[in-house]
């Protein structure tokens, strides 16, 4: 062949199309064309273009020209598949009920596992959140620079100033979540989710209410003689049944008085499944009254904004910065090294499931391949079967594409019936998986099958029946017709090259299902190890009961602020109930999310200046009663805990953690240090350290211990407070009574929740949890199919040499010999997928290493226990066929024909 | 297109091509012609299904020959006019004749 090379690809596609008796003359002409003509004149791209749609060209006028019959001669719909064909299809598989029930059900596997890993996806990353072009949102976040750039929440002070100095966002907002209480009458209060926010909240989202309105500027100064508030929809219809007279009506919000002035409209729930909104001066108002300090270091607020569209992200992320540093000129004490970052909402939301999300994406595809593969497999065997009848149905004048049209239409048909039946499959795994999530997921994050999801699983349907049927049918078509005609023999054998093909699909199958099985074996490696992480304190029997007080009601009076005393009354009634052998609290709870919000803060040692102090580690602070340290199973290493005459006028004292020692006073005895908490400038007051408590995890079992530094309830500041109650037997029988205890002290104070703690640390391990059973029903399935597959090839191999097998036991070989033989072309098959599986396993479980707790990608035990596993189960596949082939008669099967 | 008798209209050019072309009538040269003469564009499609009715019709026959390396190796298939595409061919442009008489078209 001289001249330049005209297209592979294309031509090779011609040739499938146009029949090889049919194509030689037109494939000539066109390669003469392109060599002689196109090149020169159109030049090698243009040319290689034109090459395409010459060949495209060809596929529908083709059948036009070859008639099947003259009666057929309606031309235009030629290429459109008659109902007759699909009526056809239809009737072709039913007589086949067990091969079309095979592919059905394997594709119904392979699809539904896809599915449902799309919609997660779906739901966490690609359906747009429920607010008005809400991807321009973003989230500002304050950081400090000199602690890592480490993300501090924001002050309402600097909130202000970004509002009026900044000249890049449409909207800026800010909002703080609390908890309060909504008494009831007559009945229980409610403990709610209030959303303090700024006046602009909504029309930064841009949801207008369902009825009423929202909040008028003014309502940002305080005056107004009734604050007030918006619900959501949900908590209209539960506690107010929805009733539209709720607008205007009074309220109390724990003892403060109301006004209903809107409703939300359904699923509004923002930010963090909210039940009610008021305007932030009214939470100024609360805080006053309750001594929460408001400066410009207090920071706890979520700051959301809408940069202007003519603005780029750079642009705006400038603004920002120059608002910071004029910041920190005209307020070094508080905002040094303190600059505002922006990244959009979502990402802030999501960034805990998010690098999960690929890793179970890329297993529910193997899953797919592997049953596409299985599938291609059956089309495979089956349309060499029928090589006979096509070759039948070429010699009375079908012509090639119609027939493999009707074939397609077979195999498209099978696609999406199964394609149907894995949408059912994923609707039910997507409800175990969303029961199997212990959490609060944001309330946008739903995994329903949208409208995304479904047209995602039809089109792949339609990808998978045409790839994994047309292309057998093609491979069909073009062998030897005459000798497919003159094929007396059961109807099995196939060329040399399907053969190979199919054996090498079912070694990829098995490559894939190592694949799998490798990663699900790695997770719970690293699921078991993050177990069997000691978390520095005894969950055990322990019950945590959240208490959010009336804020208005539990005013500072000295000596003891209220809170203090209603902690103290609360924990006295407490132990006296029968079943509880210690109670105690704590403001902060290991591994709860929500107490864990808190986030460390700056402290300074005696006698650091202000250079020195910056280096600081962050430290996280914990406010407890006496008996945490022994209610919790905390070891008290050093000194002793608190004792209850520690009040607000004697010495302040603190105890701090291992952890905390051993950084700022190492090798030193630390009872008696001096500690901070804040800068060297700041207003807290030195505290000296008593006891040092073992080290606790409290952000999370896979994150090292933090420093901490606990301080007595009796000298700290008032809020909300969880009770750790240890109890003779299982926790949750308690429940009851620490509820009428509590009830008995103040009928109003809304419990939360009560859960045990080793719930909590369950749940706190619930995204290891539910994915690595993702990954184990993933990697079983696609085991399960490799198997069926290999048994199936196996199977048909026996049957296909049933006579050579026979001669081979007539002259004389053991049935053991004749077993080893199958056995042998199965294994060998089996060792090529392990091969191929573990090379990329090596490359892919790479991918994996930042989800794995205490082992590495590569670890050794895994990989080999895995292999051998799978081995085994490929041998024990092999079992059956290689049972038959001893089994078989010698007379009966060279009596064969 | 229509049944045995008649001759759509890129039928008619594709056997007026072939007569013009004579003896060297085989797809590259009968393509290039039309296409040049019409000045529209023909795929190779369009070409060989036209062909291929043509010789289903029997209007045209057909030769096989010259396998050139450019064309890896493949013959070109040449062809010829056959008697009944003759007489097809004048009915049709009686057809066209008749049916244009006594009709002008406005100026453009």
């Amino acid at each position: 062949m001289t001249g330049p090379r005209p297209p592979v690809v294309a031509e090779r596609l011609l040739r499938l199309l146009a029949g090889r008796e049919g194509s030689s003359h037109l494939i000539g002409d066109l390669n003469e064309e392109y060599a002689e003509w196109a090149v020169p004149v159109l030049g090698r791209w243009a040319a290689r273009r034109w090459y395409w749609r010459q060949v495209v060209s060809v596929f529908r006028p083709v059948d036009m020209v070859r008639q099947f019959r003259t009666s057929r001669r309606s031309a235009p719909s030629q290429n459109v598949v008659h109902v007759s064909e699909w009526i056809g299809a239809l009737r072709a598989l039913w007589r086949r009920p067990s091969f079309s029930l095979a592919i059905v059900l394997t594709l119904a596997l392979g699809l539904g596992a896809t599915t449902t890993i799309f919609s997660v996806v779906n739901g966490v990353v690609l359906r747009p959140l429920p607010y008005h072009q809400s991807e321009r949102l973003v989230q500002v976040q304050s950081r400090q620079l000199r602690a890592e750039a480490r993300s501090i929440g924001n002050s309402l002070a600097d909130y202000l100033d970004l509002r009026d100095q900044n000249r890049t966002f449409t909207h800026l907002a800010t909002f703080t979540t609390l908890d309060f209480n909504l008494p009831g009458e007559g009945s229980e209060p409610l403990p709610i989710r209030v959303n303090f926010a700024s006046s602009d909240l909504f029309r930064l989202l841009g949801i207008p209410p369902y009825l009423g309105r929202s909040f008028l500027h003014s309502e940002e100064r305080p005056g107004e003689d009734l604050y007030s508030v918006i619900l959501s929809h949900e908590l209209w219809r539960r506690r107010f049944n929805a009733d539209a007279a709720t607008l205007g009506r009074t309220i109390k919000l724990d003892t403060t008085d109301y006004r209903v002035v809107g409703v939300m409209p359904p699923g509004f729930r923002f930010p963090d499944n909210a039940d009610a909104w008021a305007p932030i001066e009214s939470w100024f108002d609360r805080a006053r009254r309750t001594m929460r300090s408001f400066n410009r270091d207090a920071r706890g607020w979520a700051v959301v904004g809408r940069p202007r569209t003519d603005v780029t992200d750079m642009a705006a992320q400038e603004d920002l910065e120059q608002v910071a540093q004029r910041l920190e000129r005209e307020h070094p004490q508080t905002n040094t090294g303190v600059r505002f970052s922006m990244a959009p909402l979502r990402d802030a939301q999501i960034s805990e499931i998010r690098p999960y999300l690929l890793p179970l994406l890329g297993a529910a595809g193997f899953v797919l391949l592997v049953s596409c593969v299985n599938v291609t497999n059956l089309f495979l065997a089956r349309a060499t079967e029928r090589r006979r009848e096509l070759a039948v149905r070429i010699a009375l004048g079908a012509s090639r594409s119609r027939l493999i049209q009707s074939l397609a239409t077979e195999s498209v048909m099978l696609a999406l019936v199964g394609g149907a039946l894995g949408l059912v499959v994923a609707i039910v795994s997507v409800h175990v998986l969303r029961a199997s999530i212990p959490i609060d997921l944001p309330l946008w994050m739903t995994f329903e099958l949208d409208w995304r999801v479904i047209s995602f699983a039809w089109l792949l349907a339609l990808g998978v029946g045409l790839v994994a049927g047309v292309v057998p049918a093609i491979r069909a078509l073009h062998q030897d017709q005459e000798s497919a005609l003159k094929d007396n023999s059961r109807g099995n054998s196939g060329s040399r090259a399907t053969t190979v093909g199919r054996a090498a699909l079912v070694a990829s199958a098995v490559a894939f299902s190592l694949l799998l099985l490798v990663g699900a074996g790695l997770m719970l490696r690293s699921f078991s190890n993050l177990q069997r992480v000691n978390p520095g304190f005894q969950p055990d029997g322990l019950l945590v009961v959240y208490v959010s007080p009336p804020g208005d009601r539990y005013v500072a009076t000295p000596p003891l602020p209220a809170y203090t005393s209603l902690y103290q009354r609360i924990v006295e009634r407490l132990r006296s109930i029968p079943g509880v052998e210690i109670a105690a609290g704590s403001r902060v709870i290991p591994y709860d999310g929500r107490s864990a919000i808190r986030q460390p803060g700056p402290v300074t040692l005696d006698g650091q200046g202000a250079g020195e102090q910056e280096r600081n580690p962050l430290v996280r602070g914990i406010v407890i009663t006496p008996d945490y340290f022994r209610a919790a199973g905390i070891p008290l290493t050093r000194g002793r805990s608190f004792e209850e005459r520690e009040t607000q006028a004697s010495p302040r004292v603190a105890i701090v953690n291992e952890a905390l020692a051993s950084r700022f006073w190492p090798g030193a005895d630390p009872i008696g240090k001096r500690i901070k908490p804040g800068g060297p400038t700041s207003p807290g007051e030195w505290v000296t350290v008593v006891g040092v408590a073992g080290n606790v995890k409290y952000s999370g079992l896979h994150v090292d211990s933090e420093l901490t530094i606990y301080y007595p309830y009796t000298q700290a500041s008032a809020g909300d407070f969880n009770f750790v109650v240890r109890t003779r037997g299982a926790p949750l029988d308690w429940a009851r009574a620490v509820q009428r205890e509590i009830w008995a002290i103040d009928p109003d104070l809304a419990i939360y929740s009560m859960r045990t703690m080793t719930s909590i640390l369950d749940n706190s391990l619930w995204q290891q949890r539910v994915w690595t059973a993702v990954l184990w029903v993933f990697a079983a399935a696609s085991v399960a199919l490799a198997l069926v597959g290999i048994h199936g090839i196996l199977a048909w191999s026996v049957r296909q040499r049933s006579r050579e097998l026979g001669v081979r036991l007539a002259l004389g070989a053991t049935p053991g010999s004749v077993a080893v033989l199958v056995l042998r072309q199965g294994m060998t098959l089996t060792l090529v997928g392990l091969v191929a599986g573990l090379v990329a396993a090596v490359a892919l479980t790479r991918l994996l290493s930042s989800l794995l707790f205490g082992i590495t990608s590569m670890d050794p035990f895994t990989w080999i226990a895995v292999s051998a596993t799978l081995a085994v189960s490929c041998a024990v596949a092999c079992y059956v066929p290689a049972r038959r082939a001893a089994a078989i008669d010698p007379t009966d099967a060279l009596r064969q024909e | 297109m229509g049944g045995k008798d008649t001759l759509g209209e890129f039928e008619h050019f594709v056997l007026l091509s072939i007569l013009r072309l004579g003896e060297r009538a085989y797809g590259v040269p009968i393509r290039r012609d039309i296409a040049t003469r019409t000045r529209r564009t023909v795929t190779i499609g369009q070409l060989y299904s036209a062909l291929n009715r043509l010789e289903t019709k029997g209007y045209v026959s057909t030769t096989v020959a010259d396998p050139t390396p450019v064309r890896g190796g493949r013959g070109k298939k040449y062809y010829a006019v056959s008697a009944s595409g003759l007489s097809a061919l004048r009915r049709s442009r009686e057809a066209f004749t008749v049916m244009w008489k006594g009709i002008t078209l406005p100026a453009r």
